[in-house]
């Protein structure tokens, strides 16, 4: 159990940032964004372009190889260039559909066919064998109760400082608050001169770039897969919902539950053979959850039925 | 039988920790026209979403026909016939009028799935009679020649016209109107004004929440004055008008 | 538009895009056009189910793929099938009618068994509860490797169904050049595709089609006038799931094996692309749809060998998924009301 229990936190912490990067955009916009998976695949796929060796070959077609960059330098460009991608989303895909109105339902459906756009386009460009990044093999040490390589010790604290920096700018910073009040009313913010258009191109870049780590993150621990952003949103969208969608802080602990409920679950006995299953876990607990408690753990009662 | 056709003990709603309805004792006369008026966020709607099954009551009871019909589910009390609109007009915009007022006469055992199945619609009788019954609500209200349009087509006053043809059409005991005239031009406040009396000649209990207070006072055989979610003063009228606790708290505000 | 224009638009769309089969491949364009109309036929029942849920209810359901896969696995697991690793065969087995018939009521009751919590949810989370519910529906069919045979898939199970074709399918096939199995698939689909159809019909306007209508529109001013909304909608939920089996049962006979990976969340995409190009709402929306969607694949896959001159598989694959996801979206911007459906009850533009 506790093995699964290092695993769990390392999942915990990747499905966290992403569930906070979708809780955000989600509680600014009101945007249920299926393509967030394919942001978070973005990351990955762009740092393993950056930093993998030129005579690798093994990524972007023929004529393209990987530019073999420092990693902390790929990582700091990926992480950019997502940032770049959410505002290009925003400018040239939400803004004109909400300048002419569309609806929830249209604007989620739109998200899907972004989806499956990008993540084809990765298949094809990036090709569909799992790659991974040039780091070093490490061994597996004891931290505290918990045994890990120091590379994934790292990744745990790196993600709580990031989303520690994230509560402090959400709750300190002006245009933190600002999102916070364009969250609570559009129409409010909008009226005590908020400008929400600018707020809103915020949190897509802040929501991309969040995504985009937690894809990072997953590349260095699994590896880098043209579907592997697809694979996990479930996953972020039961973190999201079982925290209270809409909640930052709820999306931080309903990330992490989830995250280690994924993990642990494979030592339960009666998981036993069963760990391609284990993800199923996962998203019952969703579904019960929102049979008994709609709005999320942390979620305020807001009307969802 | 009672002569009250709605009795009220103890209803209690709190919304995080804030009160919105406390009421002790509140009864409704059968076959009178009762307003409910009240400042805004005196909780006149929460009211009706309490008494109607849209909201669950913290404590109470409420009776309808002398059924307890506290913690029934909406629907249900619709069945029995309380049957209630809303402040914000609620037609089904892509059906047409037509549909609108057919699907809120069809008959239960009529909706049913293996009925609708097996019979074929257009050429049965019972669709017949359904569409000659909403022909003549139609015609009542004054919309048979909109029948055809879709009901997100027709103005705010048409919409309020057909979500009352909607609720006559089943014939109810007591029809709970929310705010009725809200948005609705002078003419056709009057029509409908006329049209709710109509209704109470028929034996319908009315009981209505309005702002248009000239209006309440016109028609009116009775009105409750909510505050705060308590009542803090009923009577007919003329009682109203002069009631000082009502002139502060509500009428020499709202009258301006 | 009026319905005769959107009709000829749909007709006319229907023979060009199958014009372009037969214009773009030299050889054998009957074998594709034949494979192409058993997808669409298929794919349009699929279609026809999602239709009530959303088109008709207004209910957002994105695991359309789970009730296909729970019709299909219970009726060729009751059949005479060879399932898993090893491939052993069970010859024991169910009558094919009366397997397709548990299959059928299963795909209800599984649909009965995810609306029962979801149905109480606002759209955004009906979508995520569904897609979820589909997704354990995979996991576990991968998982319980004994019954379902897991990965390794379920194969054998034919026969009884092919054993049923009427002869004069086979010279017409012989004389086609095509396979005749899957031209007895074709014609199976489609005849249901006309009988759903007539059935449709006569639902659409019946005052049980009227009531979910309503719920779509409005579910409290429904409740208000003392119908059950809860119920109306684990009806059109159990309608459409069972509906959703049928096709699923359909595709399993179609490939000749039944794999998990068939039902993946992408298949319910496609039956969504489907629906908005059909039409959303509109009863024959789905089968133009579904044509047109097929001779679109279809012909991207030639697209594709063009633009990638040593193209593998994988490519031409990512390049036709590539293409439906910009369909998706081009459909959503620039004509949301598909080719059949009515502006008047477009659904998707207000909320």
């Amino acid at each position: 159990m506790l093995d699964q229990l290092g695993n769990g936190l390392l999942l915990g912490i990747i499905i966290s940032v992403a569930s906070v990067a979708l809780s955000l955009l989600y509680g600014v916009t009101r945007i249920v964004n299926f393509a967030h998976g394919e942001i978070i695949a973005l990351g990955a796929i762009m740092a393993s372009f950056f930093s993998n060796l030129p005579t690798s070959r093994y990524i972007f077609l023929e004529n393209t190889s990987p530019l073999g960059l420092s990693f902390e330098i790929s990582l700091f460009l990926s992480i950019l260039i997502c940032g770049l991608f959410g505002a290009v989303l925003e400018l040239f895909v939400f803004r004109p559909l909400r300048r002419n109105e569309f609806g929830n339902i249209a604007v989620l459906v739109i998200t899907i066919g972004i989806s499956i756009f990008l993540r084809h386009l990765y298949l094809i460009f990036a090709s569909s064998k799992p790659q991974n990044y040039p780091l070093d093999l490490q061994r597996r040490e004891q931290y505290f109760i918990f045994d890990l390589t120091p590379r994934n010790a790292k990744i745990i604290v790196y993600g709580i400082l990031i989303m520690v920096l994230f509560g402090l700018f959400i709750s300190l910073t002006k245009i933190g608050k600002q999102m916070r009040a364009v969250r609570d009313s559009t129409e409010l913010a909008n009226i005590s001169g908020i400008n929400s258009d600018r707020i809103i191109l915020y949190t897509w870049i802040l929501s991309s770039m969040l995504a985009g780590t937690a894809g990072i993150f997953q590349g260095m621990i699994n590896d880098v897969r043209w579907n592997m952003g697809f694979l996990i949103l479930l996953l972020v969208f039961a973190g999201t919902v079982l925290g209270g969608i809409g909640t930052s802080f709820g999306a931080m602990i309903g990330g992490f539950v989830i995250g280690i409920v994924v993990q642990v679950s494979v030592a339960l006995p009666f998981m036993e053979g069963h760990t391609e299953a284990k993800n199923a876990i996962a998203l019952a607990i969703m579904i019960l959850i929102l049979l008994v408690r709609p709005q999320g753990i942390f979620g305020k009662k807001e009307r969802i039925s | 039988m009672s002569n009250n056709i709605i009795e009220i003990k103890n209803l209690k709603k709190n919304f995080g920790g804030l009160k919105a309805v406390d009421i002790n004792n509140l009864n409704f006369e059968r076959n009178k026209i009762i307003s409910l008026i009240g400042p805004n966020g005196a909780g006149k709607t929460t009211f009706f979403d309490l008494i109607t099954g849209f909201t669950k009551q913290d404590s109470g009871s409420t009776f309808f026909d002398g059924k307890n019909i506290s913690n029934l589910e909406s629907y249900k009390i619709s069945r029995l016939g309380m049957v209630r609109t809303f402040q914000l007009t609620k037609v089904f915009d892509r059906m047409t009028v037509n549909e609108n007022v057919l699907f809120s006469a069809s008959s239960l055992k009529n909706d049913r799935f293996l009925n609708s199945l097996m019979k074929s619609s257009i050429t049965s009788n019972a669709e017949k009679e359904l569409n000659d019954k909403t022909a003549e609500i139609l015609n009542l209200v004054n919309l048979y020649h909109m029948k055809d349009s879709y009901a997100r087509e027709l103005s705010g006053g048409q919409k309020k016209l057909l979500e009352l043809a909607r609720v006559i059409v089943q014939q109810p005991k007591i029809l709970l109107l929310d705010e009725p005239l809200a948005g609705v031009n002078p003419k056709l406040s009057e029509d409908i004004l006329s049209l709710i009396g109509s209704f109470a000649k028929q034996g319908i209990s009315i009981l209505m929440v309005e702002h248009n207070i000239s209006a309440v006072m016109k028609v009116s055989d009775h009105i409750v004055v909510l505050a705060e979610g308590s009542v803090i003063a009923e009577g007919n009228p003329e009682e109203i008008r002069s009631n000082e606790n009502v002139v502060t708290a509500y009428l020499g505000k709202s009258n301006d | 538009m009026k319905q005769r224009k959107r009709i000829l638009l749909g007709l006319f769309l229907v023979v060009f895009s199958i014009g372009m089969i037969y214009f773009l491949n030299d050889e054998g364009p009957t074998r594709i056009l034949v494979n192409l109309m058993t997808f669409a036929g298929i794919y349009s029942i699929s279609a026809i189910g999602l239709n009530i849920h959303f088109g008709w209810t207004g209910m957002l359901n994105f695991g359309h793929a789970a009730f296909m896969g729970i019709g299909a696995y219970t009726t060729i697991l009751l059949i005479p099938h060879a399932a898993g690793r090893e491939g052993s065969i069970n010859e024991e087995g169910l009558p094919l009618f009366i397997a397709i018939i548990i299959g059928l009521v299963a795909s209800a009751l599984f649909g009965l068994l995810v609306g029962l919590p979801a149905i109480r949810l606002r759209g955004d989370y009906l979508a995520i509860v569904t897609i979820a519910s589909s997704e354990i529906f995979r996991l576990v069919v991968r998982d319980q490797e004994n019954l379902t045979g897991g990965v390794y898939g379920v194969i054998s199970f034919s026969d009884i169904f092919q054993n049923i074709r009427p002869k004069f399918l086979e010279d017409l096939a012989l004389n086609l050049d095509v396979s005749a199995g899957q031209l007895w698939v074709a014609t199976v689909s489609w005849l249901m595709v006309i009988l759903l159809i007539l059935i449709l019909k006569r639902l659409q306007n019946s005052p049980w089609g009227r009531a979910l209508r309503a719920v779509r529109e409005d579910e409290d001013a429904v409740r208000a006038l003392g119908k059950n909304a809860v119920w109306l909608k684990l009806q059109s939920f159990m309608l459409g799931a069972s509906i959703a089996g049928l096709s699923g049962i359909l595709l399993a006979f179609n490939y000749g094996t039944l794999q998990v990976e068939y039902f993946v969340p992408l298949l319910t995409f496609y039956i969504w692309a489907i629906m908005i190009l059909g039409g959303v709402g509109a009863i024959s929306g789905p089968i133009f749809g579904s044509i047109l969607f097929w001779a679109f694949i279809s012909e991207t896959d030639q697209i594709a060998a063009l633009i990638f001159e040593n193209a593998d598989g994988q490519q031409i694959a990512g390049v036709r998924f590539m293409l439906v996801g910009l369909l998706i979206i081009g459909l959503m911007i620039l004509r949301p009301s598909g080719i059949m459906g009515k502006k008047e009850e477009l659904l998707l533009d207000v909320k």
